[in-house]
């Protein structure tokens, strides 16, 4: 647990280092989509915890969920990025929403896996429930 | 995720490849690959003649239909440069598109797009080939009716009586433009001044920031005022858009529109660029898509 908020923590830093970086050669141009990042993965790593800790460590297909939902948050962290990079340019490119796309299509795989492991949660034993 | 599994550290393999090929592809989409639309017949200046021989001096054009001077200006570390032009018709203010061809990424500098059209005066355009969105008509022409997103959806029209006007792009169609007889839009902004009024520039235009600019005003139709703002260098800083559009002001004009500006600012007359453009990293004029230009 431990060792997810600090890997949480330094990709937020990494962000804004990023956010700040870029901005030395936007002349003054921001992108608040751009700014946003390290908030978003603060937010998605928050999230990430607090959904762990409601189900069991050992779930079965608990490694999927966390795939899916880390490549969810990473899409969408890149898709922030990339809008970023052309609001301060200008420029638009019909494809961005691409990496939006791809961003849902893994939420939704997550929040599937999601209730799949809380609808599966172990039920209470079943000879002391006779009893 | 365990990195020594197999299956996890293919899956990280896949998801990073694919986010390094969309980047590239959606940054290549964006900045680099060009994509011809129309090819576009230049206009054919012979169709409108002059009646009289200019008089042509360094900073002035003077004929029978179209009168030009321009006054370079330095005060507090700023170079710019107005432009008062008087026209007869508004046939004389005209556009270009680089390579006479509407499209995506296609540039030409200024000057050459300036020569090739045989313009007494050119600046650059709105680089409207930067996007995919933004209402373009252009001399007449609708090139594309895709509206920008609110709020950065006010786009310069120029009418058949030569007034400028103020439209939100998602409140009109290009078609409905083109029936009202506009012969231009512009879509970049934002809106300077509106009614003889400054317009709180609280966009995501460098607003604050001094830049070079270009924008484009009027003080009644067929009187014009082009600002083209030197910046980033030593000799000047450049200007926030509320100093540009306290320039507007002080000279009368009652509708100021902000253009493309940075690197892309360039004001050409009479054969040679005027200003000094420069991105505050290489001098010289950037390639654009569009210019808008004075011509016979």
């Amino acid at each position: 647990m431990k060792k997810m908020i600090l890997k949480t923590m330094l990709i937020s830093l990494g962000l804004e280092g990023l956010t700040r970086f870029y901005g030395l050669f936007a002349h003054g141009v921001t992108s608040i989509a751009m700014e946003s990042m390290p908030l978003v993965a603060i937010g998605g790593g928050v999230i990430l915890l607090i959904l762990l800790k409601m189900i069991p460590a050992d779930a079965p297909y608990m490694g999927w969920f966390k795939r899916s939902f880390i490549t969810a948050l990473a899409f969408l962290i890149n898709d922030l990025f990339i809008e970023g990079v052309l609001t301060i340019a200008g420029g638009t490119s019909s494809y961005a929403v691409i990496l939006l796309s791809i961003s849902a299509m893994f939420w939704l795989i997550s929040a599937g896996i999601y209730s799949f492991i809380l609808i599966r949660k172990p039920m209470p034993d079943k000879k002391n429930a006779e009893v | 995720m365990n990195a020594s599994n197999p299956k996890t550290f293919l899956f990280k393999i896949i998801v990073v490849f694919s986010m390094i090929l969309l980047n590239t592809f959606i940054l290549m989409d964006a900045f680099v690959l060009t994509q011809s639309y129309q090819t576009v017949d230049p206009i054919d200046g012979s169709t409108t003649t002059s009646t009289s021989d200019p008089v042509i001096t360094s900073d002035s054009y003077q004929d029978a239909n179209i009168a030009i001077k321009i006054e370079t200006v330095n005060e507090n570390g700023i170079v710019y440069y107005v432009v008062d032009i008087q026209l007869t018709s508004a046939e004389y203010l005209k556009t270009a598109f680089a390579d006479n061809t509407f499209g995506k990424n296609i540039t030409e500098t200024t000057s050459s797009m300036a020569t090739s059209n045989k313009a007494i005066l050119a600046i650059n355009g709105d680089y409207y080939g930067f996007r995919d969105n933004g209402i373009i008509i252009r001399n007449g022409v609708l090139y594309r009716d895709v509206a920008r997103s609110a709020p950065d959806d006010q786009a310069l029209l120029i009418g058949l009586d030569g007034g400028f006007s103020l439209v939100t792009e998602n409140s009109v169609s290009g078609t409905s433009l083109i029936a009202q007889g506009v012969l231009q839009s512009f879509s970049f902004g934002p809106v300077l001044v509106n009614d003889g009024v400054i317009q709180s520039c609280t966009t995501n235009f460098v607003s604050s920031k001094a830049n070079p600019r270009t924008a484009i005003g009027m003080i009644a139709p067929l009187h014009y005022l082009i600002v083209v703002v030197d910046g980033r260098s030593s000799s000047s800083t450049g200007m926030s858009l509320e100093q540009l559009a306290q320039v507007f002001i002080d000279r009368g004009a009652t509708i100021a529109y902000n253009m493309d500006g940075g690197g892309s600012s360039t004001l050409w007359f009479n054969g040679k660029v005027i200003n000094n453009p420069t991105d505050g990293h290489t001098n010289g004029e950037r390639r654009v898509s569009d210019i808008i230009y004075i011509g016979a």
